[in-house]
């Protein structure tokens, strides 16, 4: 059964978590609330995602700061029992059990009866395609094939939290579309899906809300839309192919606060130390100069860019 | 067979602490249950018998050696089963990343030392008194025949010595992530240096193991008090072990 919904939709909140290893700061400050959708998780590795995580999933206790789950509830409330469901980073999976018998047993855990357990443990894995592998012990599996398995453990009941660390890691392309089906079948039910990765591109086309972590800080946090606009106000350089690079460079320069200016060929390269500036500016110089413009793009308004640029900034 | 569905779940009742238990047993008894886990434990047991039948046929006079041969290598043959499958019990979950899975279900977080610990007693119980029985029936019909006193006094000591010694590796893999190193150094330390001094004796549980099967001359501690430590240690040892889920499980990564 699931917990209802507190009345303002906060599924979990971290309020200046801070998580140490000894000396080593695994997380520092983490200060968000997630609320129903499919979150992002998006760091390189060693950022602290699966830290992250674990406190997620109440595993662990924080070395300072809050966590709370569903509206306040704190670690050990009964109201959280059976409402977090988690895929661990890793490919393992006890060797000898085979996947039937593993999902079985979590969902008996879970309190359903021998037959349920098995009914459900059999559905879930035959949606993630298992059907033919039910009974081979797990040892013997391919990596994409016990990723599978871990994930049907997660989604085998529903949860109001379900915590994903990696979960796309070894899947092909079809099963990647496959989980980010049922990761928004369980977020359209009021379920908060968070998915790490490092990978950016397959986070950012499955979450509608991120989450960034560098160096155990969380950097950024927003809708994809707000993200965006981060990277915009980010955006080092404009790269442009046009007919006459040199006739547009004079327009930039007297309508932007251009700070570096490259010709190469018919390729203009212009930096600005107001990027929003350069790109008002834009448009009115083309006009003004009169040339053709083929190209436009911009370097350094992608989540790599933004990850080294933080990393500076962290340093 | 029915389609998957996130929301059209079944209804589920959270599971009574009994019943988590008997399911996290089942678990256990599962992967333990094989051939291919067990064929060590159940050559272990073998040995130690076909050694007992050694010494039978071979120094059948000396009713003493065969005596002691029984009290000690039985009962360690029991403590080595429950280290083999003690160590395994939990942290075989806990390095695959496997625990979360058990741990995040509406249930008592005790339930699953206390299952996993039952499922290893009963296998390594099992085979104890397997191996004791045997013992004892070798000797009958020789000069080194032991009355059926001793096989009760050696059945109680095999059933001790599988719930004492499982509770301790079950835990122990729970706490270190050098499970089986670990345990070794214990059983070393516990077996072989504790009982050599009067002092520190009192916290080995052969110690207690040594009194019930009559090693003691005079005894230091009464039968019933023997039983009374060694169920309470592992009682202790239970209370350790959930602690230790309850408040931070072993969880692998944690990068």
């Amino acid at each position: 059964m699931l917990t209802p919904l507190p009345p303002d939709n906060t599924v979990l909140r971290m309020q200046r978590v801070t998580q140490q290893y000894g000396a080593a700061v695994a997380l520092l400050d983490a200060t968000f609330d997630l609320q129903p959708g499919v979150v992002g998780l998006l760091g390189p590795n060693g950022a602290g995602k699966s830290t992250l995580i674990h406190l997620a999933a109440g595993l662990k206790t924080p070395t300072r700061g809050k966590v709370t789950w569903l509206g306040g509830k704190s670690q050990g409330d009964p109201a959280l029992e059976g409402q977090i469901a988690l895929v661990p980073d890793g490919d393992s999976l006890p060797k000898l059990d085979s996947a039937l018998s593993l999902v079985t047993m979590v969902l008996r855990c879970h309190g359903l009866t021998a037959h349920d357990a098995e009914t459900r443990a059999k559905a879930v894995l035959s949606r993630l395609g298992m059907d033919a592998k039910w009974h081979e012990p797990l040892g013997g599996l391919s990596r994409g094939q016990r990723q599978r398995v871990k994930l049907a453990q997660a989604f085998a009941m529903p949860a109001r939290l379900v915590l994903l660390d990696e979960p796309l890691n070894a899947l092909d392309p079809m099963w990647r579309l496959e989980v980010a089906a049922l990761m928004h079948e369980a977020a359209q039910n009021g379920a908060c899906v968070v998915v790490s990765s490092h990978i950016l591109e397959e986070v950012q086309s499955i979450a509608g809300w991120l989450l960034l972590l560098f160096r155990g800080r969380v950097v950024a946090a927003g809708s994809q839309a707000e993200i965006r606009a981060l990277l915009h106000k980010r955006a080092q350089a404009l790269r442009l192919k046009a007919s006459d690079p040199r006739a547009l460079a004079r327009e930039l320069l007297s309508r932007a606060p251009v700070t570096e200016l490259k010709i190469d060929a018919h390729y203009l390269t212009v930096q600005a130390s107001e990027p929003a500036e350069l790109f008002l500016a834009l448009p009115h110089a083309v006009l003004a100069s009169g040339v053709r413009v083929d190209f436009a793009a911009t370097d350094g308004d992608d989540l790599i860019s933004l990850f080294q640029a933080l990393a500076k900034e962290v340093k | 067979m029915t389609a998957w569905s996130w929301s059209q779940a079944p209804e589920a009742a959270k599971l009574t602490l009994p019943a988590a238990t008997a399911v996290h047993m089942q678990v256990q008894l599962a992967r333990t249950l094989r051939l291919r886990t067990l064929w060590p434990w159940l050559a272990v047991t073998l040995a130690v018998t076909l050694g007992g039948g050694a010494i039978v046929h071979f120094s059948v006079e000396s009713a003493d050696r065969f005596a002691d041969y029984v009290d000690s290598w039985g009962i360690r043959a029991i403590a080595l089963v429950a280290l083999g499958l003690g160590t395994a019990a939990v942290r075989q979950d806990a390095e695959a990343g496997a625990l979360s899975f058990f741990l995040l279900r509406p249930q008592a977080k005790t339930a699953l030392p206390i299952g996993r610990w039952l499922a290893v007693s009963l296998v390594a119980g099992a085979l104890g008194v397997l191996s004791v029985t045997s013992l004892w029936l070798l000797t009958q019909g020789t000069s080194a025949a032991m009355p059926f006193t001793d096989l009760l006094a050696l059945l109680l000591a095999a059933v001790l010595a599988a719930l004492s010694y499982s509770a301790t590796f079950v835990t122990i893999a729970i706490w270190s992530r050098t499970a089986v190193g670990m345990s070794v150094g214990w059983l070393v330390l516990m077996d072989g240096l504790a009982t050599q001094s009067t002092s520190f004796a009192v916290i080995a549980p052969s110690h207690y193991l040594a009194t019930l099967l009559g090693h003691e001359s005079p005894p230091e501690t009464t039968a019933p008090a023997a039983v009374a430590a060694l169920l309470g240690w592992t009682v202790l040892m239970l209370i350790a072990a959930a602690v230790r889920l309850q408040r931070e499980p072993p969880l692998t990564h944690q990068s």
